[in-house]
């Protein structure tokens, strides 16, 4: 790969181009690894999420050039897994789990209610969006106190995004939640705080 | 990030820190293939994945295949909800899984070996470098294994990204291939034509660990526990409300009732066994085993005390398949939604006759004409609910 002019179906004007040479030099780096053929496009593109927190257009255009994958399957590839984005989130990606045994220790601490699984929901379209305020559990009430968003939301600094995942496997340690690729368990509202309040000062 | 933070609780003694790796391998290259196969396949071993295929038939399968590439799979990507007994042995025995890998290798005739690790699991991903590391220096991986040119196994690591459905082993080499994680059709099962069409050997890790165990410590200290078609020990993830969550070692054949006691569960009210895939059990039926023959799981426990709504249990594990069907067939895309609205109805104006035998109605199309395992199993937790739990739902209205 010499050139990156191919890629010219992407909308320049948003790319900045010192971003566009970071993956190009992803991308070619990318191929000495894992080659190029389609087996080669999973890796490629965890490198590009990695380092961007997203998958940038430009980055699934590129790959599409040169591996001779349709666009159409690469964006369906981005579209399909959870861990990857089509757009740009914050710098600290939190997932909150919303499954049976974390939502349950929730409970337990001394509040009804599955409201982390409603807001998911909601969300999602599945369901109406509860009117007035819904009693929410103290993680869910403190992460999203602590960070003034909603699931779904970034903050406006740009620093975190807030999100309910599926099972992470710590039920054991519930509530658990991931921050980018850390795992943080046994969840309580002062855990939050002091969280939160670490990755604001790294 | 540090593994053992969040290693968890192990409630009591594990096999496998019985067992040393490369005692299992030294054991495998003093006998023939053929006879280090007839062990693994009278051992009984059976997958932990939760399916339980017998180990032994499915690496003879892929042995009698005449292809000269063959890949071993080993499928670390545990997302049933309540499952975590693989992070344990990824944390403590990660050797004893690579090891199981490369006696798979050896019988089967592979030289490439795979680990599939869960996206949610990347905090490992160093340590398990350092394992396999770690196995190439003791010769148990690497171009000559135990000094012997002829043999030779390599494995690397290949990350998820988030997507429960590639647990379901298609999906898993679909996910591998670079594509959406869809499952395919069988046949041909990956023991033909798995990744990059070539055959394919996919194991739970747990499966893998126990391989090297049951060569170095023989056939019958593993066979002679557990039940008749049920051979052996195995792991469960015990979760929810319980005084002692964690990771226990039980042989097939024990009762719930024994789990429930050992853990603290008290004031039960029922136990989901198998994960969102699984089924609810009255605490009234605890006396039932832990078996294929009977309660059928890949390890996952999770108690309910009795102040549990287990409707907002049948609703989490309903969210839970919405969002994670592939969305390729539409008995699952469509039916994981519609009992959802089902039970978002029912939780409104109560359950009625009618609402019941919609579920049932709609659960048998699921169960019959879903693809994969996924849309297969995920009606089963909510038919379990309304079946020992309907007065509750009734109540509701």
């Amino acid at each position: 790969m010499n050139t990156v002019a191919k890629a010219e179906s992407v909308d320049q004007d948003e790319m900045d181009e010192t971003v566009c040479k970071k993956i190009e030099e992803i991308i070619v780096s990318g191929f000495e690894k894992y080659g190029r053929q389609r087996n080669a496009l999973m890796p490629l593109l965890q490198d590009v999420n990695h380092e961007f927190g997203y998958v940038p257009e430009f980055a699934m255009v590129l790959l599409s050039d040169e591996m001779k994958i349709p666009k159409s399957e690469i964006y369906g590839v981005v579209g399909f897994y959870s861990f990857f984005s089509s757009k740009p989130k914050g710098k600290y990606v939190i997932r909150l789990c919303r499954n049976m045994s974390c939502v349950m220790s929730q409970n337990n601490q001394g509040l009804s209610g599955d409201s982390a699984v409603k807001k998911l929901l909601e969300t999602l379209g599945f369901v109406k969006k509860a009117p007035g305020q819904t009693q929410r559990h103290p993680v869910t009430e403190a992460l999203m106190s602590e960070l003034n968003i909603d699931f779904g939301e970034t903050t406006e600094d740009g620093l975190f995004t807030l999100e309910a995942t599926n099972c992470i496997g710590m039920c054991d340690q519930s509530p658990a939640m991931m921050v980018n690729e850390d795992i943080h368990v046994k969840l309580t509202p002062e855990k939050i705080s002091q969280i939160i309040s670490d990755y604001r000062g790294s | 990030m540090d593994v053992y933070s969040v290693r968890g609780e192990v409630g009591n003694r594990l096999s496998f820190s019985d067992c040393v790796a490369g005692d299992g391998l030294a054991r495998t290259l003093d006998m023939k293939a053929e006879d280090v196969l007839e062990a693994v396949t009278k051992s009984g071993l059976r997958g932990r994945g939760g399916a339980g295929f017998p180990t032994g038939m499915k690496w003879k399968f892929a042995r009698e295949q005449a292809e000269k590439q063959k890949y071993i799979v080993c499928n670390a990507d545990e997302g049933e909800p309540g499952t975590f007994k693989d992070r344990l042995i990824l944390t403590d025995f990660p050797e004893l899984v690579i090891e199981g890998m490369a006696i798979a290798g050896i019988i089967v005739g592979a030289t490439k070996g795979i680990i599939y690790l869960r996206g949610e699991y990347a905090y490992m991903r160093s340590h398990l470098e350092n394992a396999i590391e770690s196995c190439r220096k003791k010769h148990i991986i690497g171009n000559a294994i135990n000094s012997n040119p002829d043999l030779s196994f390599e494995v690397e690591i290949r990350m998820g990204m988030g997507a429960y459905v590639c647990g379901e082993e298609t999906a898993l080499l679909e996910s591998l291939e670079g594509r959406r994680g869809e499952p395919r059709n069988r046949f041909p099962f990956p023991v033909e034509s798995g990744y990059l069409g070539k055959p394919t050997v996919i194991n739970n890790v747990e499966t893998f660990a126990w391989v090297p165990c049951i060569l170095s410590k023989g056939v019958d200290w593993f066979s002679s526990v557990g039940t008749e078609q049920s051979k052996g020990l195995r792991l469960f993830s015990i979760s929810g409300d319980c005084e002692k969550p964690g990771i226990y070692e039980y042989a097939f054949g024990t009762p719930l009732s024994k789990l429930a006691s050992d853990v603290g569960a008290k004031k039960t009210k029922a136990a989901l066994v198998g994960g969102a895939s699984g089924i609810c059990v009255p605490a009234c039926e605890f006396n039932r085993v832990l078996a294929f023959e009977d309660l059928a799981t890949g390890g996952s426990i999770i108690f309910f005390g009795e102040n549990q709504d287990m409707f907002a249990i049948a609703e989490n594990i309903q969210a839970f398949f919405a969002e994670e069907g592939c969305g390729q067939c539409t008995p699952c895309r469509i039916g994981n939604v519609r009992l959802l609205d089902i039970i978002e109805q029912i939780k409104e104006k109560g359950m009625s006759e009618s609402d019941v035998e919609k579920i049932k109605e709609l659960s048998i199309t699921m169960q019959t004409a879903s693809k994969c395992g996924l849309g297969q199993t995920a009606p089963n937790a909510l038919l379990s609910i309304v079946e020992h739990f309907g007065d509750e739902l009734v109540a509701n209205g």
